[in-house]
């Protein structure tokens, strides 16, 4: 404690030491919409100072001189040049104008240039430009999007987790508007929770990370929603071969306040509901579907206040249902239905407050609830005799986590030279991690399995982005977080490293150095991507996961394109899996003595070569890598390849604005295959005493976890776009080709046997080359 | 119940739901896959008893493609078994299929050494100590009872020392011979094993058969064990549905100390075995201590104690 102490004195210091000269102060918006503009550079040409605008759009630049000449620029938009001379402290309100010409339209992006910030392994993916990317089935994905940076991988073929860095897919703070997100795929993977519509801004952190941010070990992907136009009623929809989506913004008073809803459903249950029933006469009806909403609401108090509030909720559901009667002398009729569940909803209520010029704060409360469940329902009417005897059934596997969580957090911006930030947060957990619920008409319910936990978490943490000169930037911090569970009180000091030295103003070398610690784990099953996956936090006996990540790299800015090579490693440890031969549906056996707790280590090579801007720009990415598990009880101890251990990894995605209203894209993604366990021989048990212990006298000899490798995975997505405006707005056609050359991508492997009976070993894929059309408007 | 539910629900339910999401994006193909080439390897099996002769079983492992039911045995290896004061070299007998020497008998707390050369391959090795064999103090029957299923059930605590400062495994088998007279000059025996179920679901495995239970001495190092278990029937006291027509019944409890070998190598055996063909448990690797090669070699000492 005497650490943080001391460390917050040092900050406070620094605004007694620089609370001279004057203070501009405000906030950075869209001149049609009002939309916060996050990243928006502000620099005093006389200092040769600036500010960037906060994921709030708000900034604070205070100046040593009397005078400052303000550039304010966005790429994407028309810069402002804000001249004044011999001011006292004084807020502006900013806004940008979208820039006509499309040379300099086509990718908005972050301006802060890359050599200038300390940032390390963090990348800002302008929304529109995930929107320009080719999608799978005209679904356009944000985490698919992520999945082409260096770096960042998918886990198997169609699925939307992420593996950054050698991590696990629990281990990514996904945040929707400041609210984690513990799943956030929806069709078993092949989508993400976030419709991109809705969205305004999107960043993924992998390593480096400054302190505010805590809880996971590998990244951080920041994904903020829109709040609405606050001018006028505006809307977007599209219509596609799976799936349709609307969203509609607009203000519910000018300037004051706005709204944003946008939904998303899926209808091929509804398409192929009439062909199934009628192939059964009637009597199964199977389906999938998933929705999703999000809506937003924010109103402008006064300048110095506003408050949003947005909520999120989504659910997938795979079913089954059969019905049939019968009769012999009594008229007997069943209905059975099995599937399988799950889905979130998020809430955050959130309170900006500017309390002076150099000091912003941000107040959030959110509610957030994850739940699978996997259900059966028969029942049974028996008729006969005036009489009818009704049996129902019911049986229920489900887990879920609830979280109630306050955080707190502060910009403070004495001077141009230090951005401090410090806050803190509170999150009461309950998990519910596996439970069987039995229920007939007669009886009551019974309940097995494990009993909820709760657990709170807490956090507080401060944060300096330091200008030791023109040339060395250091963003310093420490971060400090508690895990209470049971009797046991988890607690852990992070500091957080990250400087930049600029070589030249075009060049710049960086190096940084994080802890982390994660208080919640996700049991994951033998990787076939299901919602099943159950979350459980830290207990007594299973102690939470840690990592250390040191990352050097060096970035150049050279005519338009971004290069950066980026060299990591990262040890973890606390790490779970399940034992050898656990098997994840068995409730009789608590989660905890199902599972091996190990150590990991990743290291690796990132290159990324990067076009923003420009009526062709993309990026290419290049990743070489290791990453291994060790745990006591798999693999007798030894250090095996991490599922995800992928050597290679290579995607390049263009987009090409060749015309006023026609554009094309394309991405290829290359990477190593997955390791699996796979047996590769067989031998005879002792004779004598095997069948005292198993039911086989063959031992399927494995080498080693994971020792076997897939099919490399590449594919080649398309896209083409044409779009016209209309007096209404806009519609937009798009034609898309996923895995256009039918790259048959390993899915699973199996052993089968071919018409002559002779055993083979089986790749299974999912999706050959698949092309879709999007219809979408604007208006 | 829930046993019985999820048996079906991971057989039936959640493999048509697999199957369903599959058909979804209906695109299901599959590509036959060469596995890399592998040559096979020797595979070595010993059971090394005290005060008995050594049998070592000889064979090649085969490819995981292979569908063949027969593993071939190796019948022109040179095996030999060796302590700190003898080596023999040990026979191949044919009928039997293994390698074997009438010229050292096994002795308990020893060490054995086993190596194996045959032709293309490396020494094989490996080597263990027969333990120490344990005697049963006493089995003390304590109670009749019924199981779930009204079966009648009896129950008894076998006690033993374990030997301190060195970690133990041990096995416990009921034996049952009965002699039986049918008459007319007439007679047989019958020779089975009952099944039992440790009372401490510590020493429940979920893949045992119920022949036999194995554990080590985690919870009783050094002290006095007291297992107890429940056994099925009405052995214990006299009779049982079964066994009416039996003129005579000698029932003996036998506790088989082994070593850390056989105790590692059948309880990852048991558990592969026990999760064949489920897609959602995790893949076991069974334990070795075969060098250059696959299989196990144990040692047991053994224990009877006849229960009257």
């Amino acid at each position: 404690m005497k650490i943080i102490y001391a460390f917050l004195c040092a900050f406070f210091l620094v605004h007694v030491v620089y609370s001279q000269g004057f203070t501009i102060s405000g906030s950075v918006r869209e001149s049609g919409s009002k939309e916060n503009l996050i990243g928006v550079n502000i620099y005093d040409k006389l200092a040769q100072k600036g500010a960037v605008t906060n994921k709030y759009g708000y900034f604070s630049y205070t100046s040593e001189r009397d005078s400052v000449d303000l550039y304010i620029s966005y790429v994407g938009f028309k810069t402002q040049r804000i001249q004044l001379g011999k001011v006292q402290d004084t807020t502006i309100q900013v806004l940008l104008v979208p820039e006509a010409d499309l040379d300099e339209v086509v990718v908005s992006a972050e301006v802060d240039q890359i050599q200038e910030t300390t940032r390390m392994g963090s990348i800002n993916v302008p929304v529109r430009q995930i929107k320009e990317l080719p999608a799978l089935m005209g679904e356009v994905d944000v985490l698919k999007a992520l999945q082409l940076m260096p770096g960042v991988q998918s886990g198997t073929e169609g699925a939307s987790g992420l593996y950054v860095r050698g991590g696990g897919p629990d281990q990514n703070l996904i945040l929707l508007d400041g609210v984690p997100v513990y799943n956030a795929s929806h069709l078993f993977g092949f989508f993400s929770v976030f419709n991109a519509d809705a969205l305004n801004n999107v960043e993924v952190i992998k390593g480096g990370f400054p302190s505010r941010y805590g809880g996971r070990l590998s990244s951080v992907v920041d994904v903020t929603m829109r709040e609405g136009n606050m001018e006028k009623v505006k809307g977007e929809g599209s219509i596609g071969l799976i799936s349709s989506k609307v969203t509609v913004e607009g203000p519910l008073e000018k300037e004051k306040s706005s709204f944003l809803v946008s939904a998303r459903r899926t209808y091929l249950d509804l398409l192929a509901r009439p062909l199934i029933i009628a192939s059964s006469n009637g009597k199964e009806n199977p389906g999938y579907y998933f929705y999703d909403l999000n809506g937003k609401v924010n109103r402008k108090i006064n300048d110095k206040n506003r408050l949003y509030f947005s909520v999120y909720g989504g659910k997938d559901k795979a079913y089954y249902k059969y019905s049939g009667s019968t009769y012999s002398g009594t008229q007997e009729s069943h209905e059975d239905e099995f599937g399988l569940k799950w889905g979130n909803l998020i809430s955050a209520l959130r309170w900006n407050n500017i309390i002076n010029k150099r000091l912003f704060s941000n107040y959030t409360f959110t509610f957030s609830r994850y739940n699978f469940d996997l259900f059966s329902f028969y029942r049974e009417d028996v008729s006969g005799n005036n009489e009818t005897n009704s049996l129902t059934y019911s049986e229920n596997y489900f887990s879920g986590i609830r979280d109630w969580a306050f955080k707190a957090d502060y910009d403070y911006v004495p001077n141009p030279d230090h951005y401090i930030r410090f806050g803190g947060n509170m999150t009461f957990h309950k998990f519910s991690p596996g439970v069987y619920v039995t229920k007939d008409n007669n009886d009551p319910a019974t309940i097995e399995g494990t009993t909820a936990l709760n657990s709170t978490e807490y956090a507080i943490y401060a944060e300096d982005d330091i200008n030791f000169s023109g040339k060395l930037k250091a963003n310093l911090g420490l971060h400090y977080s508690g895990f209470i569970t049971g009797k046991k009180n988890y607690q852990s000091l992070q500091p957080r490293i990250a400087a930049r030295y600029l070589v030249n103003p075009s060049t710049s070398i960086k190096a940084s150095f994080v802890t982390m610690r994660q208080y919640i784990h996700l049991l994951t099953n033998a990787g076939l991507g299901l919602p099943t996956d159950l979350w459980v936090p830290s207990t007594e006996n299973i102690r939470p996961q840690e990592a250390m990540q040191f990352g050097l790299g060096a970035v150049k800015n050279i005519n338009g394109f971004e290069l950066s090579i980026e060299a990591y490693y990262k040890n973890m440890d606390g790490l779970i899996a399940y034992k050898d031969g656990s098997t994840y549906l068995n409730v009789d056996q608590d989660w905890q003595e199902k599972v091996a707790v190990g150590e990991g280590r990743s290291y690796g090579l990132e290159l990324l070569i990067q076009k923003k801007i420009g009526r062709i720009s993309g990026w290419l990415g290049y990743t070489l890598s290791k990453s291994e598990r060790r745990m006591d009880e798999i693999n007798f101890g030894e250090w095996f390849p991490y599922k995800y251990d992928r050597r290679h990894d290579v995607s390049l995605a263009i987009t090409h604005e060749w015309n006023d209203n026609k554009d094309f894209s394309l991405a290829w993604v290359y990477g190593t295959g997955n390791a699996i366990s796979l047996p590769t021989q067989m031998y005879e048990a002792p004779r004598s005493s095997y069948s005292r212990w198993a039911y086989s006298n063959e031992v399927r000899y494995y080498e080693s976890r994971n020792n076997f490798r897939n099919r490399a995975y590449h594919r080649l997505d398309l896209s083409f776009s044409w779009w016209k405006t209309k007096k209404w707005g806009e519609r937009k056609w798009t034609l898309a080709i996923y895995n256009a050359y039918n790259r048959m991508n390993p899915f699973f492997m199996d052993f089968g046997y071919d018409k002559a009976r002779v055993r083979k070993l089986y790749q299974y894929s999912l999706f050959p080359m698949i092309p879709s059309v999007t219809y979408g408007i604007k208006f | 119940m829930n046993r019985i539910f999820f048996q079906f629900i991971k057989i039936d339910r959640l493999t048509i739901l697999l199957g369903l999401w599959v058909s979804l994006v209906s695109c299901e193909k599959e590509i036959a896959w060469d596995l890399p080439e592998q040559s096979a390897n020797l595979v070595v099996h010993a059971d090394l008893y005290n005060d008995s002769i050594p049998k070592v079983r000889l064979t090649y492992s085969k490819s995981i493609l292979d569908t063949s039911l027969h593993f071939k045995p190796v019948t022109d290896a040179e095996v030999i078994l060796s302590n700190n004061d003898k080596t023999v070299i040990l026979k191949y007998k044919e009928e039997e299929g293994i390698y074997f020497s009438n010229d050292i008998i096994l002795e308990e707390n020893e060490r054995y050494q086993v190596r194996v050369n045959a032709e293309g391959y490396d020494p094989v090795f490996s080597e263990v100590v027969v333990p120490k064999m344990v005697p049963i103090a006493e089995v003390k029957f304590n109670e009749e009872g019924s199981s779930e299923n009204n079966d009648p059930q009896e129950g008894v605590t076998i006690i033993f020392d374990d030997p301190a400062e060195e970690d133990n495994y041990y096995v416990i088998l009921t034996r049952i011979i009965r002699e039986y007279d049918y008459g007319n000059g007439n007679s047989g025996s019958q020779e089975l094993f009952v099944y039992m179920e440790p009372k401490n679901p510590v020493y429940q495995k979920e893949y045992n058969s119920g022949a036999g239970i194995m554990f080590n001495d985690q919870l009783f190092a050094g002290e006095t064990a007291k297992i107890d278990l429940k056994l099925s029937g009405s052995f214990l006291r006299g009779y049982d549905h079964n066994g009416g027509d039996a003129v005579n019944q000698e029932i003996y409890f036998i506790l088989y100390s082994v070593s850390e070998s056989y105790f590692r190598f059948y309880n990852t055996f048991g558990l592969q075995s026990y999760n064949n063909g489920d897609p959602f448990a995790q893949p076991v690797q069974v334990y070795t201590n075969v060098e250059n090669g696959l299989g196990v070699v144990t040692g047991q000492s053994v224990f009877s104690y006849r229960f009257k």
